[in-house]
Order: structure tokens, then sequence, then C-alpha cells
């Protein structure tokens, strides 16, 4: 089996590392080995499905560290990709910037936004925290939106394919590669982040923040670093958006977004940065699996003029599904039936364990 | 004077589809983020009930009323029920989710067409100069009897009727309150029941006023900053909410643009979170519990 | 009342409470009340006590509680996982530990909140005037919010909203808890005062060991979800072990060490 089965840590090494047995390095190695080939047979369909998984995974992970590990309900999630897009759209046309200086400039836009609309988190919690986060989803949009009509863009920004040096990333495949890069890293990053002192704190923060300043954390400063490395993060994932997508435009950022944004962290499961992976895949891929369906079973034609409506409530209804039965997510079926093949003929875990 | 017309009217919208938010929210701690939808499904039942029965605006609207009373009703039993227990992020997003549930529904049932149910009552919404250069249309004065009437009825069962009194008490401690023989599940779905009618009614008369599409739900989420600003669990801090957000929302259209003026009620929420974070008539603790 | 003063009002048995699926605060309660007593559940912090007193009056779904095995019956009738609203219009009535009054109402307010019988079951009087017969001091802060006012004054108002129910048996829980001495003599003579004249069998949950065993017919002793020993106050008056731990009367009282108390917990399992 591919994971430990117990608490067999006994040296500080093994404590320390990331992959904690030899057979799930088998499994990564096959894994990244799957990602690498994958390219070469798949079609330009599945490539763009792929890459798309790769943007939003960057903006899920970003929005887990902020609601699923430090606890801050966010509404601003697509307000953010857009100040990334927008920050990137403003350099491109007016200044005719490359990626190397709007990719950095992003990040920082995003990192001021967060600084802003962290600060009342020092005094908000829960719900009225979320919808001042709303406010600012609402404020940057009108900013892009003035944008757009006051420099004549009515339709939106057009934004050229970004250069690294000679190489052009146009084709797929190498956006494909250049997201994995990115993607890994972020991964890495992120799971490393939770496992710090930072992440500690901010799980304390989560759990009961009173308790967690009992201790000697310094509240304030950790909820202020979740929402700038969120919203720094999520700004990068918007401003590789607009490059990816070529165009800008308010329209893309809607709340909607936001909702999927969110849906993506529950249905994975909130707390697991694998549940940002599962949940950014199933969210993703969903409308597509529901176009694959009604194919599979010859709807008639009458009713697909209703896809985009049907669509929508089955967004809808599954989100629902997993919020009232399954309130820990993929994540918590993948531990379900993980644990049971490993512990098999036993039926549950030691006492505290996760 | 033109402009003071508006504000109340646009005021009284507020104060109407508002008044739900805090019903639910003071019963039930919940946050209903599916409010907007509900008010757009007011008016769709208006527009079909309408259709149905042709001409005959006032059974078309006890129809549509007694329907958006049965919508909330039904959205409590078969959903809000199950979660009693659950944290109170997870039960907002659930109305998240339920908000995007009935709007696929929406425009899968009543396609995403622009609607004019007033042309199915055989009613006309004509204006009316009430003084000189001020004008306000039909609706818009029903708009404003109607919020006036609601807000009245409520003030009052609340004050001086024994289910009020409950309501309040099930909202403070609901596990003492159902020690004390009171249902709670009846006092929830009334809350619902009552918030989906009074925004059902809202979306009704916003309909007659000026049509009927699916993206009627925004102007659900540009109510929210008027709860917040008069308090979450305020009924009575919503009118002067109301009239803020309003009138701050008018000047921008006049001064400004239109296009600012969908940010004006965030730009006062903000201002507002800052110096009060609890709203102008909320309790502090509220703070604390959500 | 023509009933025979004998007859089993609530009998438990078997009990047993499991908290969000996993852990169980009850193993198996069993104990029983009979018409028109008063009865004591001692122990101290963590027996089981509110949780066993929450199992009869029934859970909600905020609490994540619920009764997996085992009988609770009133009157004949099985009454567990039953919603509390219910088992409140049943009769059974709760006085809780902590949260007892609604503290945004004022007092009149609170009295009127509960679902209540106009006239009492027993001597037919109007429940208004009843409660300022027994608890004149809230006649007198009848406007008052709840939440100011104190803990006796509490107290009495979590006693009066529940009187206003019409309970058959009353279920009291901690009634001495954060009082004075005195307010609580006052208050467990009132309830016998309340027992006799108004014809309801009371359930008293108590650390207070001295002060319950005053009043009450009958009394069980409960720890770690366990009922260890039972019978009439005298003969728990004059048991060595309760003397020792729940009176504080005991002889060795200087020379008390925690081996003691070990033994005491050792020797306690073969009252089970």
């Amino acid at each position: 089996m591919a994971f430990a089965s117990g608490y067999f840590k006994t040296t500080y090494k093994s404590d320390l590392a990331i992959v904690e047995t030899f057979s799930l390095w088998i499994c990564l190695i096959i894994l990244t080995l799957g990602l690498i080939f994958f390219p070469f047979f798949a079609s330009a369909f599945l490539m763009d499905l792929a890459n798309q998984v790769f943007l939003a995974l960057i903006g899920a992970i970003a929005l887990m560290l902020l609601t699923g590990y430090a606890g801050q309900f966010s509404l601003g999630h697509a307000g953010l990709i857009a100040a990334g897009a927008f920050t990137t759209a403003i350099l491109f046309k007016e200044l005719n910037a490359p990626i190397w200086v709007t990719l950095p400039t992003s990040g920082l836009t995003g990192a001021i936004l967060g600084i802003t609309f962290g600060l009342p988190s020092l005094r908000l919690k829960g719900l009225y925290l979320a919808l001042s986060t709303l406010a600012l989803h609402f404020i940057v949009i009108y900013i892009g939106a003035e944008y757009e009509t006051q420099r004549g863009f009515a339709t939106g920004v057009v934004i050229d394919s970004p250069s690294i040096g000679p190489f052009l990333i146009e084709d797929p495949r190498l956006w494909y590669f250049s997201l994995l890069i990115i993607d890994i890293l972020v991964v890495i990053f992120s799971i490393n982040l939770v496992r710090s002192r930072t992440g500690r704190a901010w799980m304390a923060i989560r759990d009961r923040d009173v308790a967690a300043e009992a201790l000697g954390i310094k509240v304030a400063s950790y909820k202020l670093s979740a929402f700038v490395l969120t919203s720094a993060l999520t700004s990068i994932a918007g401003c590789l958006f607009a490059y990816y997508r070529g165009f800008v435009s308010v329209e893309a950022f809607s709340l909607h977004m936001t909702i999927e944004y969110l849906a993506m962290i529950i249905i994975g499961g909130l707390g697991s940065i694998l549940g940002a992976i599962f949940g950014t895949i199933f969210v993703v891929l969903l409308p597509y699996i529901i176009d694959a369906l009604v194919d599979i079973l010859h709807v008639p034609t009458r009713l697909t003029t209703y896809m985009f409506a049907i669509k929508y409530s089955a967004f809808g209804l599954i989100m629902i599904i997993f919020l009232v039965f399954e309130p820990s997510g993929l994540v918590g079926i993948w531990h379900r039936i993980r644990d049971y093949f490993i512990l098999w003929p036993f039926k549950h875990k030691p006492l505290g364990e996760r | 004077m033109q402009i003071v017309v508006n504000v109340i009217v646009l005021a009284a919208l507020y104060c109407l589809i508002c008044c739900g938010y805090v019903l639910i929210y003071r019963a039930s701690r919940v946050l209903n983020l599916a409010h907007g939808e509900l008010m757009t499904i007011g008016g769709y039942f208006l527009f079909t009930v309408a259709i149905g029965l042709g001409n005959d605006p006032v059974q078309s609207f006890l129809l549509a009323f007694i329907f958006s009373l049965a919508l909330g009703f039904i959205v409590y039993f078969f959903l809000m029920r199950f979660m009693a227990g659950e944290s109170a992020l997870a039960s907002v997003l659930v109305t998240v989710a339920l908000g995007i549930l009935l709007r696929g529904l929406i425009t899968l049932i009543w396609t995403s067409q622009y609607r004019h149910p007033l042309q199915h009552l055989g009613m006309e919404n004509s204006s009316h100069q009430i003084v000189e250069g001020a004008v306000i249309s039909t609706f818009g004065i029903a708009m404003v009897i109607s919020t006036v009437l609601l807000y009245l009825v409520l003030f009052l069962c609340f004050k001086f009727t024994r289910w009020g009194l409950r309501m309040r008490a099930v909202g403070e401690n609901p596990i003492l309150a159902s020690q004390r023989g009171i249902s709670l599940h009846m006092y929830y779905a009334l809350s619902w029941g009552i918030a989906a009618f009074s925004v059902g009614l809202a979306g009704m008369i916003q309909a007659c006023d000026s049509g009927l599409d699916p993206d009627m739900f925004v102007i659900g989420l540009k109510a929210f900053p008027v709860v917040l600003v008069g308090g979450l669990d305020s009924l009575g801090g919503v009118i002067p909410a109301a009239f803020i957000v309003a009138l701050a929302e008018i000047l921008t259209i006049h001064y400004i643009s239109p296009q600012a003026s969908e940010v004006a009620p965030f730009v006062v929420l903000i201002s507002m979170l800052l110096i009060r974070p609890w709203g102008l008539f909320g309790t502090k603790e509220e703070l604390e519990r959500v | 009342m023509a009933k025979p003063k004998n007859e089993t009002l609530l009998s438990i048995e078997k009990l047993e409470v499991v908290y969000h699926n996993v852990s169980t605060a009850v193993l198996g309660v069993s104990f029983e009340v009979r018409n028109h007593q008063i009865v004591a559940l001692l122990g101290i912090n963590g027996a089981g006590k509110t949780t066993t007193l929450r199992a009869i009056s029934g859970f909600l779904g905020v609490d994540d509680a619920k009764v997996t095995e085992g009988l609770i019956q009133f009157r004949g009738e099985k009454i567990q996982n039953k919603p509390p609203h219910f088992i409140t219009k049943k009769g059974i009535v709760l006085v809780p530990e902590r949260d007892k009054v609604f503290e945004n109402l004022t007092v009149e307010e609170n009295l009127q909140v509960s679902v209540s019988l106009r006239k009492s079951r027993a001597s037919g009087q109007d429940f208004k005037d009843l409660i300022l017969h027994y608890f004149p001091v809230l006649g007198k802060v009848g406007n008052h919010l709840g939440g100011y006012l104190s803990g006796g004054e509490r107290q009495m108002l979590a006693l009066s909203t529940a009187l206003v129910c019409g309970p058959r048996l009353l279920l009291v829980d901690e009634l001495s808890l954060g009082l004075g001495p005195i307010i609580v003599d006052e208050l467990m003579n009132l309830i016998k005062v309340i027992r006799d004249e108004q014809q309801v069998t009371v359930l008293l949950v108590e650390q207070n060991a001295l002060a319950a065993l005053e009043i009450a017919d009958y009394g069980y002793v409960i720890e770690n979800g366990r009922i260890v020993f039972a019978g009439d106050p005298d003969r728990l008056r004059n048991h060595e072990d309760i003397k020792e731990f729940y009176l504080g009367q005991g002889e060795r009282e200087s020379q008390k060490s925690y081996r003691d108390i070990k033994q005491y917990r050792r020797t306690r399992r073969w009252y089970g």
C-alpha cells in the first residue's frame, strides 16, 4: 500500500519528510511521468482543459490557505483575480510591459489590496468579513469597468501572448509545461507553509482566535499575512489568466467566479491542499462532464438550448449535496476509502489521528 | 425634488428586501444569500399567475403572495432544516448554492427573456406628479405603501403578540426556547416564509415597475450593505440604513455616473464597518457570534 | 390529587447517550422517580448528571447528541429522542444550569414566552398570581431585562418560567450554582413548598449534596456515567464514603491524601 497505516515516525528526519513512504514516492513519480507525457497524447481540447485546471488551481490553493487554514471567509476572490488581470492589461496597454514586469506587479497589487481588505478582518469575523470582501469585489470590478470605458476598450482589452527570453508562450503545450511548473511550486510551497509556524498559527486562529492570542500568537499580523499571501497569489493567477485568455473584460469576473472558487475548496474539503486539488479538478471539469453525459444519453436537441441553465442548476445542486451530506468533501471520501483498505480488517483509525 | 422621491422609492425597495434578511438572521443566525433569487422568483410567480388568470390583478397578486410564502416554507423544510447544528458558514454556503440552483431553474423555466407581467395583469404604470418637478410611478407608490404597511404589521407583532415575542426568544436562545415548549421548526419556517413573502412582494412590484429578467437577483446583493449598515439583528435599523444607502446611490447617479452607483452601497458599507462594525442599531455582541 | 402516592412517574432504564457519534457521556444509567417525590441526583463534575437531564428533556440537532440505548418512560410513554418542545408539552420541564433566562427580554416577557397553561393544574389559580405569591421579588423587577438580574433573581425567574409551563415533573439542574447559602436554603424550601402545593414531582440534580439531601425523599449518586449508590437521604447521609467525598464530613479529613481518593475510586465500582 502506498500509505503509512499508522504513526511510524521514529526519527526527526522522517517526521520532517513531505513524502512519508517509499511506495508514496513511486506513486508520485508515476503521477509526474504521467503529467509530463500527457501533452504528447492529448488532443487540443484536453490540453485546454488541463490548462484551465492548472490556472484555477493557483487561485483555489490561495483561497484554501485563507479560508481552509486561516479561517477567514472571503467573497472577494473574483475581484482579486480581476485585479491581477487588469494590472496586467493596463501595464501591457499603457507601457507595453513584458511578463516579467506584469507578473510581479500583479502580485504587488494583490498584496496591497490584501492589506487594505485584511484590515477589516482585525475587527470583523465571519459573515461581516465576508461582506466587506464582497465590497472589494464590486470596487475592483468598478475600477476595471471605468478603465475599459475611459480608454475606449468597450468590449475588453486584448493582450498578446507573453514571451520569456526567446520563447513565445503561445502553444498550448508550452503553456501546459509553464503552468505545471508554477503549480508544482505553488503546491510544494503551500504544503510546506501549512506545516510551518505560520501554518500552525493560522490553524490556531481558525479554531479559536481568542485562545490563539492567549497562547502568544500575534493574531493581527498572522491574519494580515494570510490575506496578503492569498491576495498576491490570486492576483498572480489573475495575471496568468489574462495572458492565457489573451483577453480581459469585466464580464469574466462575475460573482459566480467567486462562488466557483468557494465550491472548489468546499467540494474538495476545507483544510486540505489535496482537497483544493481534487475540488479544482471536479469543478472545472463538471460542465464538460455534463456535456459528455448529454452526448451519451442522446438528449433531444430541443433541450440543448437549455444546457447553460442545466449546468448552472447542477452546479448548485451538487454544492448543496456536498454541504449537507459530505461536509468533509472529496478529500473526506478519499480518506475513508484509503483508510478502509489500509486498515482492513480493522474499522477505525487509532483515536486522535487524522 | 425628483431626487427625494427617487430616494424614498429606492429606500422602500431596500426596506422590503432587507426585512427578510433580518428576520431569518434573527431567528436562525443564517444570512440568506439566496434572497435575490427568492425576489426574482416572486416576480415570475406573478408573471405566470397573471398569464393564467388574465386581467385579474387582485387574484393574481394574492395567489402570487401565497406561492411566495409557500416557497419560503419549502426552502426551510426541504433544505435549511438539515443544516441545524452545522456551522454558520456552512449554512450560508448552502444558501449560496441554493441561489445558484434557483437561478438555474429560473432560466430553465422562464428563459432569460425580458418579461413584463404588467401587460398580462391589465394594469398600467402611469406617472403621477405629486409636487412641482417630482414624478412617481403607480408602482413606486405601491412600493412605499406596502413597505409602510409591512413594517407596521411586523413591529406591532414583535411588540404585542405572543408569536412575535417567541420569535425573538427563539433567536436569542433556541435551546431554552425549545425547552419552554416552543416548536423551533415552526418559528424558523415562519421566518423563512415571511422573508420569502416580503422579498417576493418586492420582486413583484419591481417587476411591474420595470420588467423582469433573471438578473434581478443583483438587487438582492446590493441590498446587503443596507442590512449591515443598519445592524444584522435590528429590524428598526433597516429603515434609516435604507435611506442612507439609497441617498448615496441616487446622489452618485446624479453627480458621478450610473456605473459608479453600483459601488456606492458598498462604499457606504466599508465606511460603516470601519467606524461601527456592528451597524447603526445592531448589538455589539453579534460580532462575536458569527 | 387522587393518585396513589407511589406510582412511578418517570423511569429510566439502561440509558446511554452518545455525543457527536463518538463519545459516550452516560453508560447505562437506570433510576426512577415516583409521583410527588423530590429525588436528588448527586455527583461530581462530569459524572453525567446534566447529560442525563438533557436526555430526559430532549436534545436538539444543535447538541449533536443522541440516546443510543435504553428507555425513558414518562407515565408509561416512551419519550427518548423526542424534541424538547414535545416533552415540555407532555409535562416535563427543565430549569437549565446555564442560560436559563432570555437575557434580552424583560422579566414579564420571559414569563409570557413559555408555551403555558393559563391556570395551575393543582390549585386552579392564575399563574401570574401564583408566581407573585411564590416569588414576590419578581413583581418588583418586572420591567428589567433578564440579563440584568442578579443570580438569585435569575434562578427564581427560571423556576417561574418553568412553572408557567405547567409541569408534572420539574427537572432542576444545579439550583445552588453560584448562589449564596442563604438563598440556596430559601430556594430549596420553596421547591418543597411548591411540590406540596402544586402537586409537582421534582428531580433535583446537585453538586451541593448537603442542601439537596435536606429536602429530598430519595437520592441517587452518579459517577462516571453510572449510578453507584441509591437510597433515602438518611441512608446516604450516614454512608461513610458519601460522608467523606460528598458531604465533606470524613473522620480522616486531616490526613486525607490522594491515595485514599484512589482507594475510593477503586471501591466504588462495587456499588454499580
